[in-house]
């Protein structure tokens, strides 16, 4: 590729790099997205000799003013002033990508690029980002190398062609068009050195310690935002997210429940206690959520007591038993609910400084968290026996009677109503107590509060069916036109009716809003729940033995994601979520325990590695070498010979160099040799000449200061420089032998010195 | 030959430390050091923010730098450079070194270099570019100096330095090649003085209409007799050519330098010397031009009788070796009578023991 346009190439691949990992945030205006991208495209060939440059330079300048004012009133007027920046700097690159003329407009051009990666390091905290993080750092290095042969070429290639001429600036155009500069192996050697260089950025980033103080941001991305776990929820509100595949949780979870056919967990959430309208709230006398917070190791316990008051740490070690561990990454939902698989026992969060978990009401917890959150959650998914649950009591505690509310539209009706068998749709049954007569006719044979409740479960999942196309109910009460006239609707309606209708039986109830199931990521090993996977069910209190969960729901009916499937376009979309799982574990939410965790565990792979590829094989080989004594000798003194003929095989070059005569530039004279003789004399007793000292000042500055032997170095110093300059007389005889005498005399002079400063040192 | 062999372990760890101790140089430029301001900034930003990316970017900023340093270092290893100085320089007069780069690699070429020779001590405020060496290949430049007095200079070696590859770093290191050149006296074109007729024989002889064998034709010079133009051979070549004689190539000349200076003297007396010297230089130039065989005489200083273009050499390097004396200093030989001879002495020095017989006494101009 011709030099010229490997540059241009590659600098448009930086540019784009940038360009595209803050685009792909999905905050920048999509006009300013989609014009940038033309602007780019068309820049390419905006260039000398096809335009002049200077009779455009005024309009671009007032383009960019007048974005720049643009930006700077939509930033008073309220809008993000990172957003304002970054579209600024499109524009900034816009305007010098159709103005590039000199060397320094590449450089402004990689300078721009750079401060939008860096907006992008706040505006997009997605997997796009690493994956155009990477191209920027690739297309860099060449862009740059590149950059800086061309600057350099363009302010060093000066060609003087005699002493005589003045010099004159040779054109780079001929080496700008040159195809030998950068080739493959340019292009290749410098990937590899841009993969050296992302290598060492991502282990200075696993290295670098994590101390944010964060005194002036907080980091935040943005996620799904979704109903039904806020403050209420409106019956039909799921329906409207039931095919939404973005996930919004994954759970690493114990091997039970991992795999495709595990069973399908309810992920709980919130719970309402206060049904009215149509509409699920949390009443202000809804019980507070009771928990035991501690912190120990940097880690906040919150253990969730529901009904008790408090509990011993014996007590809490004993129900830990045989839980159900879930590791859990939350992604930001616009809500601070913690889920976890029911029934949550213990939440498990880091005690940063801006720990902030609070607890609702209804036994729900929450932490606020802008940026997603990991936390460890312990469950008893195991409800207690159904023989335990026939034997609960019926007296509730203090406070429990919101679980028993009613909305007005359906009241209790304590006059009994005799409805008849098998009919429950005419008119005949009493409008206004409806819902509790078919509660108890559904529940006519059950004789514990537990079999009313699974009763009432069985009826609805098997007598009404499922969908999720929604119908307005008019002026009726919802459930009453779910149970009565549709006899169709999906889980808040099942939810609903059936913890109605055991309000309507005297037995506690409340509606939870969560998820259930999630698909298995195989890649990853580990759940992947997803917006679609929102669910509804209901709790039911048994005194004494707490809530149990019912879920009302025709099974395999509301799971319209289901749980995966081996299909190519599955498989991709996992291993797409694998690779952001692991982008946002491994680089957004990397943190110092993370950060102590893989130290630690590295540790100890190195001496778990070390044990065994080395200590215990070494342990061997001492014992066996004890044993066997003469034979270990052997292989060792074998080796020893072994080695050192490879190491002599490797000197070989040394050596040979060592013995080989030192290679002559050409004939050299006698004198010469005598002289550099006598100066190796001189610098054994420490006259050394200087790199910089010329041989008759070397010789005269010897003879200023009295060394020993300086008149005949001087003498000889001059057959030096009449041999070395000489084109005659290099062999004459006399003259040889005179430098020898010189030298010898010099030679002399210094071990006489050297002898009498040795006699004259007193004993 | 054995003790050297025997003894290259014990020589071993000093190679090591030798080649241990850097002898590379690190400077920033001034995109280095906005580079490393956005780095320490970046920093700042990241442990600040606690942002991941901030750091990621972080760490890419630092293995640019460790990056950079470690191609430069590739870059400037096994670079061989060697000198060809021109066959004869003279003082104030521009002359080109020749530089020959070897990249002496076997894989990799090495890019951006630039060398600077150190003479002196100090580098030549020349520096030769090369773009690209490839591997196992040579390139030649040449940069043009100027030295502004004769004598001998001692070039040290070189100093190779790179910024490649991201033009951050300054990256050099001194390569040792030391040699010496020998700066003539400078020259200039002049007119030789007339000869004294009767000590040439081409007008004058004592043998009349006999000058000597005829030798052959040569170009007409300034100062020839018109009446030896050989006017067919110039019609038939379109130049002046004349008849010489075997007497007349035999024509000498000594010239003589007094390089004597008193022993309190400042730097118009030593540019006075100098400026002789030049201008004895030049003088012997024209001579030996015309066909003389010159004799160079001065106080120490003696180049014998010899004409051609190996005498220039010769003369011009006792010229450029020449020693200042003193005026009780001889001169090394006597002038034979009746001989031309042209003394050149440093303009307003007065100095003893002049040779008299000297037919001009010239003053450097």
């Amino acid at each position: 590729m011709r030099f010229a346009k490997a540059h241009k190439v590659t600098t448009y691949a930086v540019i784009l790099s940038a360009f595209l990992a803050v685009a792909f945030s999905g905050l920048l205006n999509p006009v300013v997205v989609v014009l940038a991208t033309l602007g780019i495209f068309a820049s390419w060939f905006w260039e000398a000799p096809r335009i002049n440059f200077d009779k455009w330079s005024l309009p671009w300048t007032i383009f960019a003013v007048v974005v720049f004012l643009y930006e700077t009133l939509s930033v008073i007027g309220g809008a993000e002033i990172l957003l304002g920046g970054a579209e600024f700097l499109v524009t900034l690159m816009l305007t010098k990508l159709f103005n590039r003329r000199e060397s320094k407009d590449y450089m402004h051009l990689y300078l721009l690029s750079f401060l939008l990666l860096t907006a992008g390091t706040v505006l997009n905290a997605e997997v796009t980002y690493g994956f155009f993080f990477l191209c920027y750092v690739v297309s860099f290095t060449w862009a740059m190398t590149i950059f800086h042969l061309r600057r350099e070429l363009e302010s060093n290639f000066l060609l003087r062609h005699s002493t005589q001429d003045a010099a004159e600036q040779v054109r780079v155009q001929r080496v700008m068009n040159s195809k030998r500069i950068v080739g493959r192996k340019f292009f290749v050697g410098t990937s590899l050195v841009s993969i050296g260089v992302f290598a060492g950025a991502l282990s200075l980033f696993l290295l670098f310690p994590r101390i944010g103080f964060g005194f002036f941001f907080d980091k935040g991305r943005g996620g799904v935002t979704m109903a039904g776990f806020s403050d209420g929820v409106e019956l039909g509100g799921h329906g409207l997210i039931k095919k939404d595949t973005t996930v919004v949780m994954r759970v690493e979870v114990d091997s039970k429940y991992a795999g495709r056919e595990a069973p399908s967990i309810h992920w709980r959430g919130v719970a309402f206690d206060n049904y009215s309208e149509g509409q699920w709230k949390r009443s202000p006398k809804a019980p507070a959520t009771h928990r035991l917070a501690n912190v120990s190791n940097g880690v906040a316990t919150h253990d969730l007591l529901y009904d008790k008051r408090r509990m011993s740490s014996q007590e809490l070690e004993e129900r830990q038993v045989g839980a159900l561990k879930q590791k859990i990454y939350l992604e930001p939902m616009g809500n601070s609910v913690l889920f976890g698989a029911s029934m949550p026992l213990s939440f498990a969060l880091e005690d940063k400084i801006k720990t902030n978990t609070r607890s609702g009401k209804n036994d729900e917890l929450r932490q606020h968290h802008d940026a997603g959150l990991i936390y460890t959650v312990y469950s008893d998914p195991n409800p207690p026996s159904v023989e335990r649950l026939r034997d609960a009591s019926t007296s509730l505690p203090k406070g429990y009677q919101v679980y028993l509310q009613l909305p007005a539209e359906i009241p209790e009706c304590d006059s009994p109503t005799a409805v008849p068998s098998g009919v429950w749709k005419t008119s005949d049954i009493n409008s206004a107590c409806r819902v509790r007569d078919l509660a108890r006719w559904i529940t006519r044979d059950a004789t514990t509060q537990y079999d009313k409740v699974l009763a009432l479960e069985t009826w609805l999942r098997n007598k009404l069916g499922y969908t999720l196309q929604m119908e307005s109910p008019g002026e009726m009460e919802p459930v009453e036109f779910f149970l009565f006239q549709r006899q169709l609707g999906h889980c808040e309606y099942f939810s609903s009716a059936m913890s109605i209708m055991t309000r309507a039986l005297g037995i506690p109830s409340r509606n939870v809003n969560g998820f259930l199931g999630g698909e298995w990521n195989e890649y990853d090993n580990f759940i992947a729940v997803r917006a679609g996977d929102a669910h509804s069910w209901v709790e039911v209190y048994f005194p004494g033995e707490g809530w149990v969960t019912f879920d009302p729901t025709p099974a395999g009916e509301s799971d319209l994601l289901g749980r995966g499937s081996s299909s190519l376009m599955d498989r991709m979309r996992r291993i797409a979520d694998t690779v952001r799982f692991k982008w946002f574990k491994w680089v957004i939410e990397y943190d110092l325990y993370a950060q102590l965790s893989l130290f630690r565990n590295f540790g100890k792979s190195v001496r778990n590695g070390a044990n065994e590829y080395f200590r215990d094989p070494l342990k061997r080989a001492g014992k066996w070498a004890k044993q066997h004594r003469k034979t270990a000798g052997i292989l060792v003194a074998i080796g020893g010979v072994c080695i050192a003929l490879l190491a002599f095989w490797r000197r070989r070059k040394t050596i040979d160099q060592i013995l080989a005569p030192r290679a002559s530039t050409g004939r050299r004279s006698p004198v010469v040799k005598h002289y550099l003789a006598t100066l190796r004399s001189l610098a054994k007793r420490g006259h050394r000449r200087g790199e910089a000292i010329t041989p008759r000042e070397f010789a005269r500055d010897l003879a200023q200061t009295g060394v020993p032997g300086a008149d005949s170095l001087e003498a000889l110093t001059e057959l030096y420089y009449r041999a070395e300059y000489s084109t005659a007389a290099l062999d004459d005889p006399t003259t040889a032998g005179r430098a020898q005498a010189l030298s010898q005399s010099v030679q002399n002079a210094l071990k006489q010195a050297k002898y009498k400063r040795g006699a004259s040192v007193p004993s | 030959m054995l003790w050297r062999l025997l003894s290259w372990p014990w020589r071993l760890p000093g190679r090591i430390l030798r080649s241990l101790r850097s002898s590379r140089t690190l400077k920033l430029t001034r995109e280095g050091k906005y580079f490393i301001g956005i780095t320490i900034g970046i920093g700042l930003a990241a442990v600040n923010t606690g942002n991941n990316l901030l750091y990621l970017l972080l760490g890419w900023l630092l293995s640019v730098i460790i990056a950079s340093g470690i191609m430069s270092d590739v870059c400037l290893r096994a670079i061989a450079i060697t000198r060809r100085a021109p066959k004869r320089i003279y003082a104030n007069r521009p002359f080109l070194m020749e530089l020959v780069a070897t990249n002496e690699k076997k894989r990799l070429a090495s890019y951006s270099l630039e060398v600077e020779d150190i003479c002196e001590g100090q580098p030549v405020d020349k520096r030769c570019y090369f773009l690209k060496i490839p591997e196992g290949k040579s390139q030649n430049t040449a940069y043009r100096h100027t030295i502004n007095r004769r004598g001998v200079y001692a070039f040290q070696g070189f100093r190779v330095s790179t910024k490649f590859p991201f033009g951050l770093f300054r990256k050099s290191r001194r390569s040792k090649n030391p040699s010496e050149i020998l700066v003539f006296p400078s020259t200039h074109p002049v007119s030789i003085p007339p000869p004294r007729s009767q000590y040439l024989g081409d007008n004058h002889s004592n043998t009349v209409g006999r000058r000597g064998e005829f030798f052959g034709l040569r170009e007409y010079r300034d100062g020839d007799d018109r009446r030896s133009i050989h006017w067919r051979s110039t019609a038939r070549e379109g130049k002046l050519l004349v008849r010489e004689y075997e007497d007349e190539s035999q024509r000498r000349i000594t010239l003589l330098i007094d390089n004597a200076l008193p022993e309190t003297r400042g730097e118009v007396e030593e540019q006075a010397l100098e400026d002789a010297i030049s201008f004895c230089a030049s003088l012997a130039q024209a001579y030996l031009d015309k066909g003389y065989a010159l004799r160079l005489i001065g106080r120490g200083l003696l180049v014998p009788f010899s004409a051609g273009e190996t005498q220039i050499q010769r003369v011009l390097k006792a010229l450029a070796l020449l020693e200042t004396k003193t005026e009780n200093d001889p001169f090394s030989a006597e002038i034979a009578p009746r001989s031309e001879a042209v003394l050149v002495v440093p303009k307003g020095i007065a100095a003893s023991r002049r040779p008299g017989q000297a037919s001009h006494i010239l003053e450097a101009p």
